[in-house]
Order: structure tokens, then C-alpha cells, then sequence
């Protein structure tokens, strides 16, 4: 089995997914809280005021153990909790609900959570130290937990917008984080997390088959539960997400493949927070290609990439941590259907999207593939559906695709054996 | 025991099975008195693998009657894969209990290490292969064949592969740039060309390179056959046996 790949968000995906406000200008590192209209809605600056100045933050947490990327292998990690309450505890992780809230629900929700911060070399994870076993012990419980956070000072209150995880609120360093309750750990967790001998990957994919959550097992594999021995440590939220994405994925794949082909031309769409997820399921052995385009001062992408037949894999260089976490709802519901087929998804960004992190383009598919797809006979008649739905701008990825290509000029061998 | 073979080096038997796994996954082995074969394509249905070991390579061969053996490519290559260079291989099938013994002995050493792999389902349906004639036939360097493959991939996806009476020619055409790779006959990278006309077709360079890498290792030279747009065959002559492969082509 292979190490885990880690990879680094700078690059193309970082550049596409920025703040664009009026107020900051693009950089949320120079926001405060007297101009930023994200902030607004939250609580009054009396009532924050109030919760921030004094030494300890008290509030429940969802729990969220957030690990940066900046500095790695030396990270900042630290809890995460809600200066609102309990319910909005609750929400600020889960990921699958946050389609029905809205944008502004939703950074509210996000924008009240108070990071509790500590650099910590990502080895730590294995340490025996008691302020990474009561982060640990936090992570591992699936219900909100009330924490206490003493901090070091007073908190900065600006936004920390990131390309892949969701954005959090105040953040300043901890001295001391403890827990006001008994954690309820399912033993799932409890049995995976004490198995110093399962590799990271069996580990998430026993997780999955239990049940969990994705953003819990995120969770788990950032907090340095996961894995053998030798492997744990602190992942970055960020890199996290995808590794989750893509490990579910590729034991998906893996049954997906011996499935029979589906018998026509689908395509599936959902759209929703300024963004729009189409899927196209053609009936061809599995292989996947994401066309990603974002409407801002006219249409510029489309950012590919994709996987043909027999390729080894590769990372999604051009469209980032967006390729897997939309592969993901693909293969659970190829794999829910017991079929086989090529899928290519055209996902789509509208000024007015602020960057909340990968998980809309998995949500997105999964409210698309929910639904009724169109049905067609041919190829011809689906792309000139799509071209109708999406766009005239599909033609700059119809000219480039592979997955196309591949489909109009690789003859099987099935020909020559009638 | 239906079928017990024993082959002198473990190494050498792990090589072929690794190229088999370049197209298939897992496949079904096919046993009687005389030797072990397996055609299999790839579930894409684009490239197929033609094995067959006769029994002249085994120092010891005994099959009661015909098996079908379906097995893990990957798996049996896994276990395979921890074979020393001085150490033999005996395999032996049960066919009621439906498991491969692998055992890798040392007689130097008096070690023996044993594993089994538990057989799968046979899928039903045996795999009919192509009936094709070729109009061209090419025996080429394994080591430059590969270096040719690799060089394409640096550009493009596919490549056309051209049998002329005087060379073999390997051109390539991406959104960035051309390649092109000449064996001209008479030279070292080509040994023998028989061909009366120009013939060339274009296949995808992940199939090629998948077969080529795992099958330079088990032979020097490589015969390729080939008609204008229609699948190429590529063959790796081995001792007691047979090893090739067919992909089909892309056409534009």
C-alpha cells in the first residue's frame, strides 16, 4: 500500500479562489470587523466584546480540530468552538446541510467560530503530550463538545479564508484548551483510532463503510488518528479533505470497474451558492474528466484534467482539490446504481462566491445525481443538451477534452472479433 | 491436486506474471497436459494478452485433467514479487478447495516458503480473440522500442507507429509539439522488416508503455505486427512459451 500524498494548495486553484469585496479588495487578511460586511450579521460587537475580553472562551465546538498548512512540517493546530450556541455548533462542520442554509447563513456560522491556535511540529500527533491528546480526544467525538480555550491574547478578529476548508473567525494562540464534558466516542472510532497497526487508507475506508461522515473522518486523519504508527501525524485541514476524497474514491473505483455499462447518453445538473455542478454519464468504461470554468470578467477555463482507461494516477494539477471531491458523488452513485460508465463534470463559479472550500462541488453533484437525468440516444444529442444548459463557452472544453477524444477515436477490439 | 508445477527459477515466473497484470487484473488460467495459457482483455476491451508456458519449461509437470484457474493478477504477483534471485517456484492448484499454493524454495538453504491465494469466481464466457492477418512485420530492440515510447509520451497521448520497407517510425503530435523516433534498417534498433508497403496506424502510448516496460525485461527483442488502422500485435519471444499482445488502434 502507498504513503499518502500530500500536496500543497498553492498554485492555479489558489489564484481562481479569492475573496473578491469591495471592502478588502481581495486581501481578508486586512479585514476587521468594523467594515466587513460578512461580519455584519454576527453577533453585536457589545456581545463579542464581551466574549473575547475576557482570559477563557467558553463555547461548544463541533468538534473541529483545524490543522494549517502555512509552515509545514511545522503547523499551526488548535480547536475550533462557536461563540454562538450549541444548534450552530452543530452546523458549522456539516458540510452536507449547508446547501439549504445559504451563503450568509453560512458565514455566519463559520465567521463566529473562534480558533484556538498552536505551532506544533505535525510529528506531535504521536506525542504523549496532554494538550495534543485532549485536541485528540475532542476529534474523536461526532457531537458538539463544550471546551474551554484560555488564550495567550486577545483574539484578532479577521476572517481566514482558505482555497479548500471553510473559512473560521477570531483566531489567537492557546495556552491551554481543556474539555468541560465526557466526549461520547462511537467505538468504530475508538476501535480504528487505538489500531496503531491499519494503514490511513483502511482506516478511512472502514470509517466510511461504518458510516461516518466525510468532514468527520477529515476530522479524525487531521487530528493524527489515524494510520499506523509511523504515519501519524497533523495533516492540514485543507490536504486532509482531499486525501479523504480521494482514498473513498479509489475503492469505489475499484468495484465501479466490474460493473456492467449503463445503456444511454445521462446528464444530471444542480446548482446553488453562485455555483452549478453538471454531470454527464456516458456509457463507456469508467473515466473521468472535470471541465472547470468561472464567470468572472467574462468566462475563463476551462481548467481540466482527468483519467482515462489503464492511466496511472496523477494529481489534478489544473483543477485542485475540486476533481476529487466531485469524483467522489460520481462513484457512490455508480456504485449505489451497480453500473459502469465514462462521467465528465462541468462545474461552474458566478461572481458572488466567496471561497467556503471544496465541499459545494460534492454537495452540488450529489443534489444533481439525486435527481431525474435526461436521457439520450446518442452523443451528439447530449452535447448539444449540455450546450444548451451550460453554454456556448462548452465548446472550449469539447475541443480539448480527452475523454472525448478518446471516445471518438479508440476503436475496442471487439470489432475485429465478429 | 489437479495440477503441480515446478519451475526452476520463482523470479523469472514473477516477471511474466507482471506482465500479465499490465492488461488484466485478474484472469483465468487455463491448465491441461501440455501447458498453462491465459487470453484475457482489459476491461476497456482495447488491448488482450496471450500467454502460454508449456510444460517443457517446468522441471516437473503433472495435470490430472483440465483446470480453470481464476486468480488476482496483483495478488499473485504480490506474493510472486518476494521470490530471491536462487529460489524455485512450485505451484500447485486444488480444484475442489479452489486455492493456489505458491511455494518459493531455496534448496541451497533448505528453506521453503508457502502461501495460498484463494481462487475467484470463473467468469463465464471464454474470451474469443481477434481473428486478424497482418500486411507488415518488424523485429525491433526491446530497450529502444521503450526509449522511443517514452520519448512520445513527452508529447502526446498516442503515437502512430509506421512499418516502411526501410524503417520503423514512431511520430507523435501534441498541443505543444512533434516527435519522432526512426529505426532505419540495416541499423541496431531494428533487426528485420518484411513488408512490401507503408503501413501505420495510431495507438494510445499508456497501452504501449504498460506492456512494453514489464515485457523489456523478459526479452531482448520485440516483434511487432502491424496493417493500417488495425490493431498492432506486439510479441516478446520467450523460451517454452509465448507472450503477446494486441492493442487496438485510435483512429482519427
Amino acid at each position: 500500500m502507498k504513503q499518502l500524498k500530500l500536496h500543497a494548495t498553492t498554485g492555479p486553484e489558489a489564484r481562481r479562489e479569492r475573496v473578491e469585496c469591495p471592502e478588502c479588495r481581495g486581501v481578508p487578511r486586512y479585514c476587521s470587523l468594523n467594515v466587513c460586511p460578512y461580519f455584519r450579521g454576527l453577533l453585536s460587537r457589545e456581545a463579542l466584546e464581551r466574549k473575547l475580553s475576557s482570559e477563557s472562551v467558553f463555547g461548544p465546538s463541533p468538534p473541529t480540530v483545524f490543522v494549517g498548512s502555512y509552515g509545514y512540517p511545522k503547523v499551526r493546530v488548535g480547536p475550533m468552538l462557536s461563540l454562538l450556541d450549541e444548534e450552530h455548533a452543530a452546523l458549522a462542520e456539516d458540510t452536507q446541510r449547508w446547501l439549504e442554509l445559504g451563503l450568509d447563513k453560512i458565514l455566519d456560522i463559520r465567521l463566529s467560530m473562534l480558533y484556538g491556535r498552536r505551532y506544533s511540529p505535525v510529528t506531535a500527533a504521536r506525542s504523549q503530550e496532554r494538550h495534543v491528546m485532549i485536541l485528540q480526544e475532542l476529534a474523536m467525538s461526532l457531537k458538539p463538545v463544550d471546551t474551554e480555550v484560555w488564550l495567550e491574547k486577545r483574539p484578532l478578529v479577521r476572517a481566514g479564508f482558505q482555497v479548500r476548508a471553510a473559512p473560521f473567525g477570531p483566531s489567537a494562540p492557546a495556552k491551554r484548551v481543556q474539555i468541560a464534558e465526557n466526549p461520547q466516542v462511537p467505538r468504530i472510532v475508538d476501535r480504528v483510532a487505538a489500531d496503531t497497526d491499519m494503514k490511513a487508507e483502511a482506516s478511512v475506508n472502514k470509517l466510511y463503510t461504518a458510516g461516518l461522515r466525510e468532514y468527520d473522518i477529515v476530522r479524525l486523519l487531521s487530528a493524527g488518528l489515524l494510520g499506523t504508527r509511523i504515519e501519524r501525524r497533523f495533516v492540514p485541514t485543507e490536504w486532509s479533505i482531499t486525501a479523504v476524497d480521494d482514498i473513498i474514491g479509489k475503492s469505489l473505483r475499484k468495484n465501479v470497474k466490474r460493473n456492467v455499462l449503463i445503456s444511454d447518453f445521462l446528464f444530471y445538473t444542480a446548482s446553488g451558492v453562485h455555483n452549478r455542478v453538471s454531470v454527464a454519464l456516458l456509457p463507456l468504461p469508467w473515466m473521468f474528466e472535470v471541465a472547470e470554468f468561472w464567470h468572472r470578467n467574462g468566462v475563463s477555463g476551462p481548467f481540466m484534467d482527468s483519467e482515462l482507461p489503464l492511466e496511472r494516477d496523477r494529481y489534478p494539477e489544473n483543477v485542485g482539490g475540486a476533481y476529487h471531491a466531485v469524483r467522489l458523488p460520481i462513484l457512490e452513485h455508480l456504485h449505489k446504481l451497480r453500473r459502469q460508465a465514462a462521467a465528465i463534470a462541468v462545474i461552474e463559479i458566478w461572481p458572488g462566491w466567496i471561497p467556503l472550500g471544496v465541499w459545494r462541488f460534492r454537495e452540488l453533484a450529489r443534489r444533481a445525481l439525486a435527481g431525474e437525468p435526461r436521457r439520450f440516444d446518442d452523443l451528439k444529442e447530449l452535447l448539444s443538451h449540455m450546450r444548451e444548459s451550460i453554454g456556448r463557452h462548452l465548446d472550449l472544453w469539447v475541443r480539448r477534452s480527452r475523454v472525448l477524444r478518446f471516445y471518438e477515436e479508440q476503436r475496442s477490439l471487439g470489432l475485429w472479433m465478429r | 491436486m489437479a495440477f503441480r508445477m515446478r519451475l526452476p527459477s520463482a523470479d523469472y515466473f514473477a516477471d511474466l506474471v507482471k506482465a500479465i497484470s499490465a492488461v488484466v487484473e485478474e484472469g483465468t488460467f487455463t491448465i491441461d497436459g501440455s501447458s498453462m495459457r491465459l487470453t484475457s482483455m482489459d476491461p476497456a476491451h482495447i488491448s488482450l494478452v496471450n500467454f502460454e508456458l508449456s510444460k517443457s519449461a517446468a522441471e516437473e509437470y503433472s495435470c490430472e485433467r483440465p483446470v480453470e484457474m481464476t486468480v488476482s493478477i496483483n495478488e499473485l504477483y504480490k506474493l510472486l514479487s518476494r521470490a530471491r534471485k536462487n529460489e524455485s517456484l512450485i505451484l500447485e492448484y486444488d480444484d475442489e478447495k479452489k486455492n493456489l499454493t505458491v511455494i518459493l524454495a531455496n534448496p541451497a538453504a533448505s528453506t521453503e516458503r508457502s502461501f495460498t491465494l484463494n481462487a475467484l469466481e470463473t467468469a463465464t464466457g471464454k474470451t474469443a480473440t481477434p481473428n486478424l492477418t497482418f500486411e507488415a512485420r518488424a523485429r525491433v530492440n526491446a530497450d529502444a522500442l521503450k526509449d522511443a515510447i517514452e520519448d512520445a509520451s513527452l508529447v502526446s497521448d498516442y503515437t502512430k507507429v509506421t512499418i516502411a520497407p526501410d524503417a520503423v517510425m514512431f511520430s507523435s503530435k501534441g498541443e505543444l509539439g512533434t516527435h519522432q523516433t526512426r529505426f532505419i534498417r540495416g541499423g541496431t534498433a531494428v533487426y528485420e522488416i518484411e513488408t512490401d508497403k507503408e503501413v501505420s496506424a495510431n495507438f494510445s502510448l499508456t497501452y504501449l508503455e504498460k506492456i512494453i516496460k514489464p515485457g523489456k525485461s523478459l526479452a531482448d527483442e520485440t516483434v511487432i505486427e502491424l496493417s493500417t488502422n488495425r490493431p498492432i500485435k506486439l510479441a516478446f519471444p520467450i523460451p517454452s512459451g509465448k507472450l503477446e499482445y494486441l492493442i487496438a488502434p485510435r483512429i482519427e
